[in-house]
C-alpha cells in the first residue's frame, strides 16, 4: 500500500475570485462531473475569469485539496462539502471566501491523520505564525522559516515544499475574508487585531469547533486556541464574543460554566450542518 | 368625602378621541366629550406659544400650520384638546381632534362639530358641505345612471346613503376637503376670529404609508397652502409617523414647518414635569376642588421626574399621569401620603397600565425580589426597593428619609455593591436599571430606524430605482483604481434625465474592452433602447410581491442581439440563504420577511453614512476613535455582505451555452456572462489585442521584427522564417535569453505560430484576423483609393476593435508593407509590392529632380535593392513634406507682399492735399506744388494698383496648380517681385514726407498772411518791420521759383523766422497799448465831469488778421475826438448858460473875458481833427473847466433861514440836471 505523501504547499493560483468562479461553474454542473477542458469551454462562453487560464489544474487540485470537489469519471464534481456549501453559505461571495478559509483551517483537524502533512496544516500554522507575531507583524520569509521548523518538529526530517508564495496562498484568503483578517504594510502581514468576526465567520467556526465533540465542546485553552486562531484574535476576547453571538442565533447555545460550554443546536444552512455533523465521521473514519 | 374625591378618580392617562362619523351621530355629547377632558387639561408655556403663534397667523389671514410631534405615551392627544380649548376661548371657531380613517369623515366631522358650536352659522355650514360633497357627486351620479340605465335619483340615493356611512371615498376628496375648509374658514372669519383645526390620529387618517396616502396628503397640505384662507391646522404627529414622512415625503413636512411653528414634546416633559403637574392639580383651578398636595410625597415627584427622562423605563408623562390616579386612590382609601414604598409596591404588582414598554422596572424588581439572599436581610431588601424607584442614582437625602438605620444602609451597601449597585452622579442606583450594556453603534442604529420607517411596498417600490443606482450600480460597475481603471461613466445625469439611460465604458470580460454600455434601472421595460452602444442593459423593478417570484434575464434580439433586459423581483420574500449578519436584525422588521427593496433602502442608508465617513479619512472632523473605526469597517464589511447577498438574489438567469445544457447564473457572474454573450454575438470574429498590460509594447518589438531583412512573403506570414530559435529570438525581437523569448512569443499570441525544436526552429509572423478584415476592407474599395485613418478606426470598431488597437492594426500592416501612410496621414493599400516599389522609385526621382531644380534641397536619397516599400514611402513622404514647405513659404511671402501692396495703397488713398491756399505772397508757389503732388499720387495709385492685382493672380492660382513647376518658377521671379515692391515702397515714402511737408505749410501760409496785414498797420509807426518782413518772403519765393521739392523741407526755418517778426509786432502794440490806457485814465482823472456819457473806445488794433481794425493812429485819434465830443457839449451848455444872463468871471484871473475865452476854445475846438494830440485835449480841457468854474462860483449861495426857505422844486430840477452842487452841513 503506497503511503500518502505529505504536502506542505498552500497553492497561490487558488486564488478567491478564481475558486469562487469555478465553484459557481461546478456548482451547476451534473454530479457524476465534469472534463477540465469542458470547464474550461464554459467558462469562456459566459466570460469566466478561468477563462484566463490556461489549464485548470492547479486550482482544481487546491479545490480537492479543501474537500470541495472531488474526481468523478467525467472528470470534477464537487463533494459532499461543496454541493451543501452552495446550497448554503456558498451561495453568495464572501460567504464562500469565509467557508473556504473554514475548510483550509479546520481540515487537517478534522482528517484526523496527524502524522501527514497537508496543505490545511500550513495553512493553519501560517495562521498561527501570524497571530504569534502580534502587533509587528511578520514577513513572508519568517513564516516559512517557522513553518518548516515547525514541520520538522512535527513530522520529522521529510521533504518540505514551502515558499513565499504558498505564504501568499494563504494570506489571499485572509484578505478577501468580508473583514480582511490581515493587512500588509510592505513586506510584513499583521494580522487585523481590532477585527471583531462577521456573524457568518463565527457559526462556521464554531460549528468546526462543535464537530470536534460530535456538537457540544468545552471551551479549553486548546479549543479557545483553535478558534483565536481562526479569527486572528486573541483568546482573552473570545468568551465575550460568543456571548453576543450565541444571544441572537438559535443555532448555537452557549453555556456558561466554568470552562464554557458551547452546544449546536443545529442550523437550516446545509454547510454548516454538514460541518458540525459530517466532519466528525470523516475524523472517526481515519481514526478507524 | 368620598364623593368629593370621584372627581379626582377621573384623571386618564389616556384621552379618548372621537370619530369623525361618531360626531356627526352625537355632535353635543362630543362637544361635552371634549369639554370635559379640556377642563382637565393644563397647556404648558411652550405648547400655549404654538398655539398663540398659529392663532395669531389664522387672524392675519393666513392658512397657518403647527405641529406638535412626540413618541406614544408624550401626551400628544391630551395637548391637542388642551390646544383645541385654548383656541376656543380664545374666540375661534375650533374643532377637536377626531379619530378619522379618510378625509370625507375628517370633513364629515368638522361639519357637524363647526355647526354644534356655532348655532347660528349651521345652516350656512350644512349647505357648504352639501355643495361640496353631495353637489360635487352629480357627475359621477349621471354617469353611472346613464351606464347602468337606472334613474339618477336612485343613484343619487344610494351615494349618498354610503357616503354617509363612510362607504364611500374618492381619490378627490383632500381637494374637497381643501374646498370646504376653506369655504368654512371664511364662513368662520365672518362669525368668529377664525377656523382652527386640531388634526390628531394621522396615522390613522393616512392608513398605510402607501404612494395614494403619501400623494393625498401631499394634496390636502399643498391645497391649503394655495387657497390661502384663515384656517389654522394644527398637526400631532406621532415620532415615527414623523419619522417616516421625513425619510418618504420630506416635501409635506418641509411645506407644514415653513408655514408655521413645531414643537417636540419630547423638549416639555422633563424632570420638572411631575412637579409642575402635581403643583396644577393639587391647587387646580378647574372645576373640582382642590386635593392635598401631600397627597403624593416630594420623594414621588423626583422618582418620577428620572422615570420621565427614561423612555426606555417608562411612558413619559402617560406614566405621570397613571402615578398620579393611583395615588389619589391611595389618598383616598388611607388618608396617607402616597410615598416611595407605595410606588414600588405598585410597580411591582403591576398596577399600573403605562410603565415602559415590556415592563423592565417591574420584571427587574421581581427577579431581584425573589432573591432569597437579599429577601432575608431587610436592610437589603428595603435598599434594594428604595433604589428600584430612582433610575438615576437615589439622593441621599431621601435615602435617609426611607431607610433611617444608617448603619442597615451601609451594610446593605457594601454587600451589594459592584454586583447590583452603581453609584451614578445623583446617588447610589440599581445596575440593571442603567442602559443597556451593549450600546448600538451608530450604523446599527441607521438600520432599526430605516426599518422601523419603511413605508408601505408601492411608496418604497417608487424609489428603487434610485436606491439600486445608488447602492447596487457602483458595485456592478466599480470604478477600479487610478492605476487599473474598469468603469467609467461617461455619461451625466442631465442624459439619464432626458433619455433614463445612463453610459459606461469598461469591461466585464477582458476579451472585450472598452466596451460602451448602456444602463438604466426602471419600474418598466423600457420601449426606448439605445443603439450607439455596443451592449444596453435594463434593470426593470419587478414588484410581484408572490413568494415564488424569480427573476428573469434574457437577451432581447432588438439592436443586432445587444439588449440584455434584467427583472429584479425587488419585494419577493426572502427566507433562504440570509447571511447570518443580516439575519441577526430580523427583529426589526418581523413578522415580515425580508425583501431585496427592504434591504435596499438599508442599504441606502447605510452607503451614505458609511460613504460619507469611509470616502473621507482625511476629514479631520471625522476622525473616529479604535473602537469607532472598528466599528465602522464591521458596518462595511456588513454592507459588502449584504450586498453580494441581495445582488445574487436579484439578477438570476440561465445562460445558453450550445455546448452543455444552459447553465444557471446569479449576480454579477450572470450580468458578466450576458455581457459576454452579447460580445460574442455583435462581434463574432474579434480577437482582442490587449491581452496583456503591455500590448503596445510587446507589438513594438514585433513590428520591428518585420522590419527585420525579411522577404515579403516572410512578413506577411506567407513563409517561414528558419533559424534556430536563439537566433531567431534574437534576430527579429532583440530578446537574448531564449526563456525570454519563449514568453515573448507567447505574449504574441495570434501573431505568430512556431513549431520545431530549439535547433530547427520555424516561425511564421501569422497575420491577425483583424489584419485580414482590414485588408479585406481596402481590396473592396474603388482602385485602391487611400482613406483617413479614422475611417479605418470606424470600420473596425463594427467588428469590435478599440481606436487603440486599430491604430496598432494599421502600423503592423505598414510595417508589412501591406498598406502605406501617405504624407496627409491617410492609409493606402499596396496590391503589388514589386509595382508599388518601382512607382515611388519614380516618384522620388521626379521629386528630387524638381527640388534640385528649385534649389530647394540638393540631398539625394541612396536607394538599394534591400530599401523597404515603407522606406521609400517615408522618404518620399519627406519630399513631399519639403516641397509642401517651401510652396507653403512661397504662399506665405506672396501673401505678405499682398498684404504690404494693400497697406500702401491705403497710405497714399489715406493723403490727404490741401484744396485750396488763403492768398500770400508764397501762395501762388504753394498752389503749383499742390497740383504737382496731386499727379503723383494719381500715377502712385494706379502703379500700386497694377501690381497688387498681378500678386492676387499669382496667389489664386497657387491655391490649386501649386506644384514642382509652380515653385521654380516662383523661385525665379522671387528677386524681381522683391525689387519691384521694394520701389514701390520708396516712391509711397517719397509721397507721404512730402505731403507731410506741404500740410506743414498750409499754417504757415496763414500766419504770413496775417502777419503781412499787422505790419501794414503799424508800418506808419514802425516801417522797419515791414521790410524785413518782405526780405523773408523774397527770399523764400526765390527758393520756390528755383526748385519745386526741396524748399518744402524747410518750412522749420521759415516758421522761425516768421514768428520772430510776429513777436516784434506784438511787443510794438502792447507798447502803444499801455500809452493808450493811461492817456485814457489822466483824461478820465482831470475831466471827468466833461466827458461823455457813452464807452471810450478801445485800443483795437490786435486783431491781426482783420484788416478792417484800426491802426495806432486811428486808435488814439478816435479817444481824442471821443473826449472833444464831451468838451463841446459842455461848452454849448455853458453859452446857454450865459447867454441866458448868467454872471460868469475868470475865477483865477478877473482879467480874462468871456468872449476870450470862448474864442479860444472855439478855435481849437473847430481845428483839424487829425492833428488832435493828448497835449492839445489837456489844453483844451483846462480851458473849459474855467469856463465852467466862473458859472459855479457865481451862483454859490447859502440858505439858513427857515422863515426863507428856498425853492425846493426848482433846485431838485437844477441838481438832477447836473447843472448845480448841494452842501448839507449841521448847523452850530
Amino acid at each position: 500500500m503506497k503511503s500518502k505523501a505529505h504536502v506542505f504547499h498552500t497553492k497561490h493560483d487558488f486564488k478567491p475570485e478564481l475558486g469562487w468562479a469555478a465553484f459557481q461553474i461546478l456548482s451547476e454542473t451534473p454530479l457524476n462531473g465534469i472534463s477540465p477542458s469542458n470547464l474550461l469551454t464554459i467558462s469562456k462562453a459566459i466570460g469566466s475569469p478561468l477563462a484566463q487560464l490556461s489549464n485548470l489544474t492547479k486550482i482544481l487540485a487546491s479545490m480537492q485539496e479543501v474537500g470541495l470537489i472531488e474526481k468523478t469519471q467525467e472528470g470534477v464534481a464537487l463533494s459532499k462539502a461543496g454541493r451543501t456549501l452552495a446550497k448554503g453559505i456558498g451561495s453568495y461571495e464572501t460567504g464562500f471566501h469565509a467557508a473556504v478559509h473554514c475548510l483550509y483551517a479546520w481540515k487537517w483537524i478534522w482528517d484526523g491523520d496527524h502524522k501527514i502533512a497537508s496543505p490545511s496544516w500550513s495553512y493553519r500554522e501560517v495562521l498561527r505564525q501570524i497571530l504569534y507575531a502580534g502587533s509587528v507583524g511578520i514577513d513572508s520569509d519568517e513564516i516559512v522559516l517557522r513553518l518548516v521548523s515547525v514541520a520538522e518538529e512535527d513530522f520529522g526530517n521529510v521533504k518540505i515544499s514551502f515558499s513565499r508564495s504558498s505564504v501568499s496562498g494563504v494570506t489571499a484568503w485572509l484578505e478577501n475574508q468580508a473583514l480582511p483578517l490581515v493587512k500588509k504594510e510592505g513586506k510584513r502581514i499583521h494580522c487585523q487585531n481590532s477585527a471583531i468576526p462577521m456573524a457568518d465567520a463565527i457559526r462556521l467556526h464554531l460549528a468546526a469547533l462543535c464537530s470536534l465533540g460530535e456538537g457540544e465542546i468545552v471551551l479549553d485553552n486548546e479549543k479557545m486556541q483553535l478558534l483565536a486562531e481562526s479569527f486572528l484574535i486573541q483568546t482573552d476576547r473570545l468568551i465575550g464574543l460568543l456571548e453576543d453571538f450565541t444571544r441572537d442565533t438559535d443555532e448555537f447555545l452557549f453555556i456558561s460554566s466554568v470552562p464554557h460550554r458551547v452546544v449546536f443546536n443545529g442550523s437550516e444552512d446545509p454547510f454548516i450542518e454538514w460541518i458540525a455533523k459530517e466532519t466528525s465521521k470523516l475524523n472517526k473514519e481515519v481514526s478507524e | 368625602m368620598e364623593e368629593k374625591y370621584e372627581e379626582h378618580l377621573q384623571i386618564l392617562p389616556i384621552a379618548d378621541t372621537v370619530s369623525g362619523f361618531g360626531a356627526r351621530e352625537n355632535s353635543k355629547y362630543t362637544l361635552e366629550h371634549y369639554n370635559r377632558l379640556a377642563n382637565q387639561f393644563w397647556l404648558s408655556s411652550k405648547v400655549s406659544d404654538v398655539a398663540d403663534n398659529v392663532l395669531s397667523g389664522v387672524q392675519g389671514g393666513h392658512t397657518t400650520w403647527g405641529s406638535l410631534s412626540g413618541p406614544y405615551g408624550f401626551g400628544k392627544t391630551a395637548s391637542a384638546i388642551a390646544l383645541w380649548g385654548h383656541a376656543r376661548d380664545s374666540g375661534f371657531l375650533a374643532i377637536p381632534p377626531l379619530s378619522c380613517t379618510n378625509f370625507s369623515e375628517l370633513a364629515i366631522g368638522i361639519a357637524s362639530l363647526a355647526g354644534v358650536q356655532k348655532p347660528q352659522i349651521k345652516r350656512q355650514v350644512d349647505k357648504l358641505f352639501r355643495d361640496v360633497f353631495t353637489e360635487g357627486l352629480k357627475p359621477m351620479v349621471q354617469a353611472d345612471a346613464k351606464r347602468y340605465d337606472v334613474p339618477s335619483q336612485k343613484v343619487r340615493k344610494i351615494y349618498q346613503d354610503k357616503f354617509s356611512a363612510g362607504q364611500f371615498t374618492l381619490n378627490s376628496h383632500p381637494h374637497r376637503t381643501v374646498e370646504f375648509l376653506s369655504k368654512l374658514a371664511e364662513l368662520a372669519a365672518e362669525n368668529t376670529k377664525g377656523l382652527i383645526i386640531i388634526l390628531d390620529e394621522l396615522q390613522q387618517l393616512l392608513g398605510p404609508l402607501d404612494a395614494r396616502a403619501i400623494v393625498q396628503f401631499r394634496e390636502f397640505v399643498w391645497g391649503l397652502r394655495t387657497e390661502r384662507s384663515s384656517c389654522g391646522i394644527i398637526l400631532a404627529l406621532d415620532s415615527l409617523l414623523e419619522a417616516r414622512l421625513a425619510r418618504w415625503a420630506s416635501d409635506i413636512l418641509h411645506r407644514i414647518r415653513e408655514s408655521g411653528p413645531s414643537l417636540q414634546l419630547t423638549e416639555i416633559y422633563t424632570r420638572d414635569f411631575p412637579e409642575w403637574l402635581w403643583n396644577k392639580f393639587s391647587s387646580n383651578g378647574k372645576q373640582t376642588s382642590p386635593l392635598p398636595s401631600s397627597a403624593l410625597s416630594e420623594n414621588v415627584l423626583t422618582s418620577l421626574g428620572q422615570f420621565v427622562e427614561r423612555p426606555d423605563l417608562a411612558n413619559g408623562p402617560r406614566t405621570v399621569v397613571d402615578v398620579f390616579s393611583r395615588s389619589v386612590i391611595h389618598y383616598q382609601e388611607t388618608k396617607s401620603s402616597y410615598d416611595i414604598p407605595d410606588l414600588v409596591d405598585d410597580i411591582h404588582q403591576g398596577r399600573f397600565r403605562y410603565f415602559g414598554e415590556g415592563a423592565v422596572v417591574q420584571s427587574i424588581l421581581t427577579q431581584i425580589l425573589s432573591d432569597e439572599w437579599i429577601l432575608e436581610d431587610e436592610g437589603r431588601k428595603s435598599l434594594v426597593t428604595t433604589l428600584a424607584a430612582f433610575p438615576q442614582g437615589c439622593p441621599k437625602q431621601i435615602l435617609q428619609n426611607q431607610i433611617s438605620d444608617k448603619t442597615q444602609t451601609e451594610k446593605a451597601r457594601s454587600e451589594l455593591f459592584a454586583p447590583l449597585l452603581v453609584e451614578l452622579s445623583e446617588g447610589l442606583a440599581l445596575e440593571r436599571l442603567q442602559q443597556v450594556r451593549r450600546t448600538h453603534t451608530n450604523w446599527e442604529q441607521i438600520l432599526s430606524r430605516c426599518w422601523e420607517r419603511l413605508p408601505s411596498f408601492d411608496a418604497l417600490a417608487a424609489q428603487t430605482p434610485n436606491m439600486i443606482l445608488r447602492v447596487l450600480i457602483p458595485k456592478l460597475f466599480p470604478k477600479g483604481t487610478p492605476a487599473k481603471p474598469i468603469w467609467e461613466r461617461t455619461s451625466d445625469e442631465s442624459n439619464a434625465v432626458l433619455t433614463g439611460w445612463y453610459t459606461f465604458r469598461g469591461t466585464f470580460n477582458e476579451d472585450y474592452p472598452q466596451r460602451e454600455i448602456a444602463l438604466c434601472v426602471t419600474d418598466k421595460e423600457p420601449e426606448f433602447w439605445p443603439d450607439d452602444v455596443d451592449v444596453s442593459v435594463a434593470f426593470v423593478c419587478d414588484t410581484s410581491t408572490v413568494p415564488d417570484t424569480t427573476p428573469k434575464s434574457e437577451l432581447l434580439d432588438k439592436n443586432e442581439g445587444s439588449c440584455i433586459l434584467m427583472r429584479l423581483p425587488i419585494l419577493k420574500p426572502l427566507v433562504d440563504r440570509i447571511p447570518a449578519d443580516l439575519q441577526r436584525y430580523e427583529k426589526y422588521i418581523q413578522p415580515e420577511p425580508f425583501r431585496p427593496v427592504m434591504i435596499l433602502a438599508a442599504l441606502h442608508d447605510l452607503e451614505a453614512f458609511l460613504g460619507n465617513l469611509i470616502g473621507n479619512p482625511d476629514d479631520n472632523d471625522t476622525v473616529l476613535l479604535p473602537e469607532e473605526q472598528v466599528e465602522m469597517e464591521k458596518g462595511k464589511a456588513f454592507t459588502g455582505i449584504v450586498i453580494d447577498f441581495v445582488l445574487r438574489e436579484l439578477l438570476n438567469g440561465t445562460v445558453d451555452i450550445e455546448t452543455t445544457a444552459p447553465i444557471s447564473l446569479r449576480g454579477p457572474e450572470l450580468l458578466r456572462a450576458l455581457f459576454t454573450q452579447v460580445c460574442h454575438r455583435r462581434f463574432p470574429q474579434y480577437q482582442t489585442l490587449t491581452t496583456t498590460s503591455r500590448w503596445q509594447e510587446v507589438l513594438s518589438d514585433y513590428r520591428k521584427g518585420l522590419k527585420s531583412r525579411l522577404t515579403l512573403a516572410q512578413r506577411t506570414g506567407q513563409e517561414e522564417i528558419i533559424m534556430p530559435k536563439a537566433k531567431m529570438y534574437e534576430t527579429l525581437f532583440g530578446q537574448m535569453s531564449t526563456a525570454a523569448g519563449d514568453s515573448f512569443i507567447k505574449k504574441l499570441d495570434l501573431f505568430v505560430e512556431t513549431k520545431g525544436t530549439s535547433k530547427s526552429f520555424s516561425l511564421r509572423l501569422t497575420m491577425h484576423p483583424a489584419e485580414h478584415i482590414l485588408i479585406n476592407y481596402f481590396k473592396g474599395l474603388s482602385n485602391y483609393q487611400s482613406i483617413p485613418l479614422d475611417t479605418a478606426v470606424e470600420f473596425l470598431r463594427h467588428q469590435g476593435y478599440i481606436e487603440a488597437e486599430t491604430r496598432e492594426i494599421v502600423k503592423i500592416l505598414i510595417a508589412r508593407e501591406c498598406l502605406s501612410r501617405n504624407s496627409d496621414g491617410s492609409i493606402r493599400f499596396i496590391p503589388n509590392a514589386e509595382i508599388e516599389r518601382n512607382r515611388l522609385l519614380d516618384k522620388i526621382a521626379e521629386m528630387n529632380n524638381g527640388l534640385n531644380r528649385s534649389k530647394v534641397t540638393r540631398d539625394v536619397i541612396s536607394v538599394n535593392e534591400n530599401t523597404s516599400i515603407t522606406e521609400l514611402q517615408e522618404h518620399l513622404n519627406q519630399l513631399q513634406t519639403r516641397l509642401e514647405t517651401t510652396v507653403e513659404r512661397q504662399i506665405k511671402d506672396l501673401e505678405d507682399s499682398v498684404h504690404s501692396l494693400q497697406n500702401l495703397i491705403g497710405t497714399v488713398t489715406a493723403a490727404v492735399l490741401p484744396m485750396e491756399w488763403p492768398g500770400s505772397d508764397l501762395s501762388t508757389h504753394l498752389t503749383g506744388i499742390t497740383t504737382n503732388l496731386r499727379k503723383t499720387q494719381g500715377n502712385l495709385l494706379r502703379s500700386l494698383h497694377l501690381e497688387l492685382k498681378r500678386f492676387k493672380e499669382k496667389l489664386d492660382f497657387s491655391e490649386n496648380s501649386a506644384d514642382i513647376e509652380w515653385v521654380i518658377t516662383q523661385e525665379n521671379k522671387r528677386m524681381s517681385f522683391s525689387n519691384k515692391l521694394q520701389k514701390l515702397q520708396e516712391r509711397v515714402t517719397t509721397f507721404e514726407s512730402r505731403t507731410k511737408a506741404l500740410i506743414s505749410w498750409h499754417m504757415l501760409n496763414s500766419q504770413l498772411r496775417s502777419i503781412d496785414v499787422l505790419c501794414a498797420k503799424i508800418s506808419d509807426a514802425e516801417p522797419t518791420l515791414r521790410q524785413t518782413l518782405n526780405q523773408l518772403v523774397t527770399e523764400f519765393k526765390e527758393k520756390f521759383a528755383t526748385d519745386s521739392w526741396d524748399p518744402l523741407f524747410t518750412s522749420d526755418e521759415f516758421s522761425d523766422r516768421l514768428r520772430s517778426v510776429q513777436s516784434d509786432i506784438q511787443g510794438l502794440l502792447y507798447g502803444y497799448n499801455q500809452v493808450f490806457n493811461k492817456e485814457l485814465a489822466e483824461i478820465r482823472n482831470q475831466f471827468n465831469s466833461l466827458l461823455p456819457s457813452t464807452s471810450p473806445p478801445t485800443f483795437d488794433v490786435s486783431v491781426a488778421d482783420n484788416p478792417k481794425t484800426d491802426s495806432i493812429h486811428e486808435s488814439f485819434q478816435k479817444l481824442y475826438q471821443w473826449v472833444f465830443e464831451g468838451f463841446r457839449t459842455v461848452v454849448t451848455e455853458c453859452q446857454e448858460l450865459k447867454n441866458s444872463g448868467a454872471n460868469w468871471r475868470d475865477p483865477k484871473n478877473k482879467r480874462l473875458s468871456w468872449n476870450k475865452l470862448v474864442t479860444e476854445i472855439e478855435a481849437i475846438l473847430l481845428s483839424d481833427e487829425a492833428t488832435l494830440s493828448f497835449k492839445i485835449v489837456q489844453n483844451i480841457g483846462q480851458k473849459i473847466l474855467l469856463m465852467q468854474r466862473g458859472f459855479t462860483e457865481i451862483h454859490f449861495c447859502l440858505f439858513d433861514d427857515p422863515n426863507n426857505p428856498p425853492n425846493f422844486e426848482e433846485l431838485k430840477r437844477l441838481f438832477n440836471e447836473g447843472k448845480i452842487q448841494i452842501q448839507v452841513t449841521r448847523k452850530t
